[in-house]
């Protein structure tokens, strides 16, 4: 599903280089649920930004369901963004003066799905995270917890191949974040393919995959003790 | 997907309504501005008659009976010359005509006001070979009889725009039959008489055979130059009274040389007689050459049409710096959208369809100032009055020209919008 082989991105910034990430490696397979973990500033970010196409790298080769993304044009690369990938955002990023209905339906407009088939997405999805009822709300109008659900159902509307997750329960409270992590949960059990970057311990034990990312490079090292239904930290180097 | 970007564009525009404002009102002014200029460089620089213009040639000869020093006269014609031209049938259509001014009215009314006309009196050629338009019947045949040709607003002002042909006119006290009636004929330039500033009054009201206008006295009231002494218009048929317009049709450069040569034949003529000490100076300038020669571009208006478009460039860089300001006060918009999967060339079309209905509210804006900018200059400058007319093409051209510069402002802002760094805009 994703595969990234030896995949280097430096930023320079005057005169200081900084490896975010350096040689990194990583398989991650179809309906594998991956929480990517790591001290802040090692690269998780980084990683996730180029796993999802929204950041370039130097070095390496990553392909994505079978394309290999090197070379590829912005025209190649937004459509395969817009088809493949599902964005979750720490701070759920949707457009304020738009419509929960209005901010799914956005990049499915640029997509070019039929008025119809739009709208059946939408519904599908807002019913997916509950919150059918809603979909004339504006994005003030809910709470954090409300507004990520949101974000996911824009996420799942374009049926991505994978969704991707950068800390999706950063800025939630303890009962919201359950409740955003049992419906990431409940995805992944229904197939879905999920990489998410978490701070949370608990979080990351109650994945079935974690990675580790420190100083850019994938470590096989664990801070975190496996608990005994979960399969032992992997990390394909 | 259009109907999207529109419905994206509209929302826009109220969102940022202030700055939105001012860009379609900094183009709009601009556009407005340069568009009107333009209008009355247009009209004074557009050729009156393009289907004829080179074969239509304006008579030019020095026929001064005393020695000078001084510039000679050639635009202007004694009727003794003018009608050698003409008379020896060097070309199948030569016409002398003049302006003058007469009080007519509708013999048969009961009313008794008698309208102020201008009236031009012609060879009876000059209607047609200047193809004006006929609204009904058609143009005198004799230069001798009573019968004569109404321009529409006259119409309209004595008979109610009805068909007048076979009325009877009073033109200063003597009676006249109506044989045709002219549609509108906003003849700018009118090139068959360039002096005097009335190349821009509009047509005569009234045309009238050249032989019964100088019977009955209808005055000159054009430059008229003389070495003899006159009373009557009759009396200058064979005095020395230069005031006549010559022109000629000739659609050849053959039949242009042979009448060239009428011309130098008619002036050695005069020599040999020891009529003419002076030198031989004859020419024929066509519609173009000769509207070119008595400079109806007045040159201050194109400077000024130079100016107004160094200030439309100034306008759309006004604009551009604000579309900038808009643009990146939604970094995190555009950023967004390239996250979820939006191409660069999606964001340009977008942003120039956005740009496209700026355009199209500044167009209409600038129309209007357009309108405003003619008014305000026929206000101040009143000679421009005929001049300061804004037909359907410059009207089209300011619209489509607003739309343009409006697309050109948003080019470099949705351009560099698109580059902004996704990852950093949305870590908010
Ligand atoms: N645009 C950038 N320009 C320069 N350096 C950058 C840029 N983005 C990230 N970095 C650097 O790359 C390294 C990895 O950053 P990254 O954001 O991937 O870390 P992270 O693991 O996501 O951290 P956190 O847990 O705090 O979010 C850091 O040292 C960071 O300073
Ligand atoms: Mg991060």
């Amino acid at each position: 599903m994703l595969k990234m082989n030896n995949v280097s991105r430096i930023y320079e910034t005057g005169t200081v280089r900084t490896h975010a990430l350096r040689n990194f490696s990583l398989d991650v397979q179809e309906g594998e649920f991956v929480a990517v973990t790591g001290p802040s500033g090692s690269g998780k970010s980084t990683f996730l930004n180029i796993a999802g196409l929204l950041d370039s790298f130097q070095q390496g080769q990553y392909t994505l369901d079978g394309v290999n993304i090197q070379g590829l044009n912005d025209n190649a690369l937004s459509s395969l963004r817009n088809e493949k990938i599902g964005f979750i955002f720490q701070n759920y990023n949707l457009i304020p003066d738009f419509s929960l209905y209005d901010n799914i339906d956005m990049p499915l407009r640029y997509r070019g799905f039929s008025a119809k088939d739009r709208k059946y997405r939408i519904e599908k999805s807002l019913e997916r995270v509950g919150l059918i009822a809603r979909k004339d709300y504006y994005p003030k109008q809910l709470s954090g917890g409300q507004q990520q659900r949101v974000a996911i159902a824009r996420a799942l509307a374009g049926e991505p191949k994978i969704l991707l997750a950068d800390e999706p329960t950063g800025n939630l409270d303890s009962l919201m974040a359950s409740q955003v992590m049992t419906l990431l949960e409940e995805l992944n059990s229904e197939g879905a393919t999920i990489i998410m970057v978490t701070h949370d311990p608990d979080q990351a034990r109650a994945v079935k995959r974690n990675v580790q990312i420190i100083d850019g490079e994938v470590s096989d090292f664990s801070i975190y003790a496996p608990s005994q239904n979960v399969s032992p930290i992997e990390a394909s180097a | 997907m259009f109907q999207y970007y529109l419905q994206l564009s509209i929302k826009n525009l109220k969102r940022f309504p202030t700055l939105y404002g001012l860009v379609t009102l900094t183009l709009a002014i601009g556009v407005g501005v340069f568009t009107a200029n333009l209008a009355i460089l247009n009209t004074m620089a557009s050729d009156p008659i393009p289907e004829k213009s080179a074969q239509l040639f304006h008579i030019s000869i020095n026929t001064w009976p005393v020695e000078t020093n001084r510039d000679p006269i050639t635009d202007i014609l004694r009727y003794s010359d003018g009608m050698a031209l003409k008379q020896g049938e060097f070309a199948d259509s030569t016409v002398l005509h003049y302006r003058s001014h007469a009080y007519i009215r509708d013999a048969e009314s009961k009313s008794l006001t008698r309208f102020s006309s201008a009236v031009r009196a012609s060879s009876h050629q000059f209607l047609n070979m200047v193809n004006a338009p006929f609204k009904y019947g058609s143009t005198y045949t004799d230069d001798n009889s009573r019968n004569v040709v109404l321009g529409a607003t006259m119409n309209n002002t004595l008979f109610a725009g009805e068909n007048s042909v076979g009325k009877t006119l009073e033109v200063n006290g003597e009676l006249y039959t109506v044989v045709g009636v002219l549609d509108e004929w906003p003849l700018r330039p009118m090139f068959y008489h360039v002096h005097e500033g009335l190349e821009f009054r509009g047509t005569e009201d009234l045309f009238i055979p050249i032989e019964t206008a100088l019977d009955s006295n209808l005055a000159a009231t054009v430059r008229t130059v003389s070495t003899d002494n006159f009373d009557t218009m009759a009396e200058t048929r064979d005095r020395g009274v230069y005031y006549l317009q010559g022109w000629v049709e000739l659609t050849n450069d053959a039949q242009k040389q042979r009448f060239i040569a009428a011309m130098q034949g008619h002036s050695q003529a005069l020599k040999d007689a020891g009529q003419f000490p002076n030198e031989i100076i004859t020419q024929l300038h066509d519609v173009n050459e000769w509207l070119a020669h008595n400079e109806v571009v007045d040159n201050r208006v194109a400077a000024f049409a130079i100016a107004t478009s160094l200030f439309l460039v100034v306008c759309i860089f006004n604009a551009s710096s604000l579309l900038l300001a808009r643009y990146s006060a939604t970094n995190f918009d555009t950023a967004l959208k390239r996250a979820l999967g939006v191409s660069k060339q999606q964001l340009l079309m977008q942003g120039m369809v956005e740009g496209a209905v700026t355009g199209v509210i500044s167009g209409l804006i600038s129309l209007l100032l357009a309108y405003a900018f003619l008014h305000v200059s026929v206000m101040l400058l009143p000679n421009l009055e005929y001049v300061a007319v804004m037909g359907a093409d410059m009207l089209l051209l300011g619209f489509l020209l607003a739309l343009f510069t409006t697309l050109l402002s948003s080019l470099y802002p949705v351009v560099r919008s698109r580059t902004v760094a996704i990852s950093t805009e949305l870590k908010g």
